[in-house]
């Protein structure tokens, strides 16, 4: 089993902060990507924000009524070791590629 | 978040308003309208109402009231009689006989107008954050500046929703209704008073004010409870 961190993420409008309205998981919950995670309310208006992947909830990094800055850390969760690697080899591959292509006129 | 279809719908008098559509077209529809100077998608995108309502086998419709978001905004003042008639052009123009309403703020007062003109086209109200008293447009002003979204456009529309200072009517009878209030609201402090002097059910949303409240899981669950036909208010 391998751990996914997840910060609050930007949220537009030059937003620099929201404040937790309400947890709708807990720790311990199989959550699926997309599912509602969290509420939260910026100073233009309330939020639900969508879980960004499938998995159980290990840690919430911030209480309900308590505000946290766009990138803090907001929740951790606890993933399958083979599903972990899948996600952190992709940039890799991406990156690979890009440089075969550009190497080839040169090459 | 699901997939919103988007849409045009041109009125009678020639405005052309925004329309939001998720689900499927074979399910009951909920038509969301809109608070004072917020759009469908800041009212009800982003607050996660899509999702509530699809995984309860509904359908979205929302649409920018004129004057909002990506409607236009005719130059005629346009009071809550004007914003009524466009709800029930919308659901004209998509081949909606009958639909449930949801509103808030100002939203649910063109709800119960939407109504009044034409009871039998809608299934169920809910009113989420109506006050109790109409706002006069000076007060509509007042509130908008002290959000920090007071424009040129914002204030047109106030002016058009005068004059304001009468409680709003009750939902036609028969027709089921729910008020949904934080017990926090500043502007629509008076609602569960306004609801109980129209035979109206309602909720209260511990902790909750006018800007939070649309988000909130237990207004969801409220309102899917109304619209899939459960058990009303507390």
């Amino acid at each position: 089993v391998a751990e996914r961190s997840f910060p609050l993420p930007d949220l537009g409008e030059g937003l620099i902060d929201a404040t937790i309205l309400e947890w709708l998981v807990s720790p311990g919950q199989f959550v699926e990507r997309n599912a509602p995670l969290v509420e939260v309310e910026t100073t233009k208006s309330a939020l639900e924000i969508p879980s960004p992947i499938s998995g159980v909830v290990k840690e919430l990094h911030a209480e309900e009524g308590q505000a946290l800055e766009v990138g803090r850390p907001l929740v951790t969760f606890e993933v399958p070791d083979n599903q972990a690697g899948i996600v952190g080899t992709v940039p890799v591959v991406e990156e690979a590629e890009r440089r075969v292509r550009l190497s080839l006129p040169d090459e | 978040m699901s997939d919103a279809d988007v849409s045009e719908v041109r009125t009678t008098d020639g405005t052309n308003l925004h329309v939001i559509q998720v689900g499927d077209p074979g399910l009951p529809v909920v038509l969301a309208i809109h608070g004072f100077a917020s759009s469908a998608r800041a009212n009800w995108v982003v607050t996660g109402w899509p999702r509530a309502l699809t995984d309860a086998g509904l359908r979205l419709v929302a649409f920018d009231l004129r004057g909002h978001g990506a409607s236009a905004a005719p130059r005629d003042a346009a009071g809550i009689g004007t914003h009524a008639r466009d709800a029930l052009e919308v659901l004209d123009a998509l081949g909606i006989d009958r639909a449930h309403a949801l509103g808030y703020s100002l939203g649910s007062r063109i709800a119960l107008e939407a109504a009044r003109l034409q009871p039998a086209r809608w299934r169920s109200l809910v009113l989420g954050g109506v006050a109790g008293t109409d706002p006069t447009p000076d007060r509509l002003v007042t509130l908008a500046r002290d959000a920090g979204v007071l424009d040129g456009a914002v204030r047109a529309v106030a002016l058009g929703l005068g004059p304001g200072g009468e409680p709003p009517p009750g939902p036609p009878a028969g027709l089921p209704a729910l008020a949904v209030v934080g017990d926090a609201d500043e502007v629509a402090h008076d609602a569960v008073a306004w609801a109980r002097s129209r035979g109206v059910p309602s909720r209260t949303l511990p902790g909750r004010t006018h800007s939070n409240a649309v988000s909130a899981r237990a207004f969801k669950e409220a309102a899917i409870a109304v619209f899939t036909g459960d058990a009303l208010g507390d």
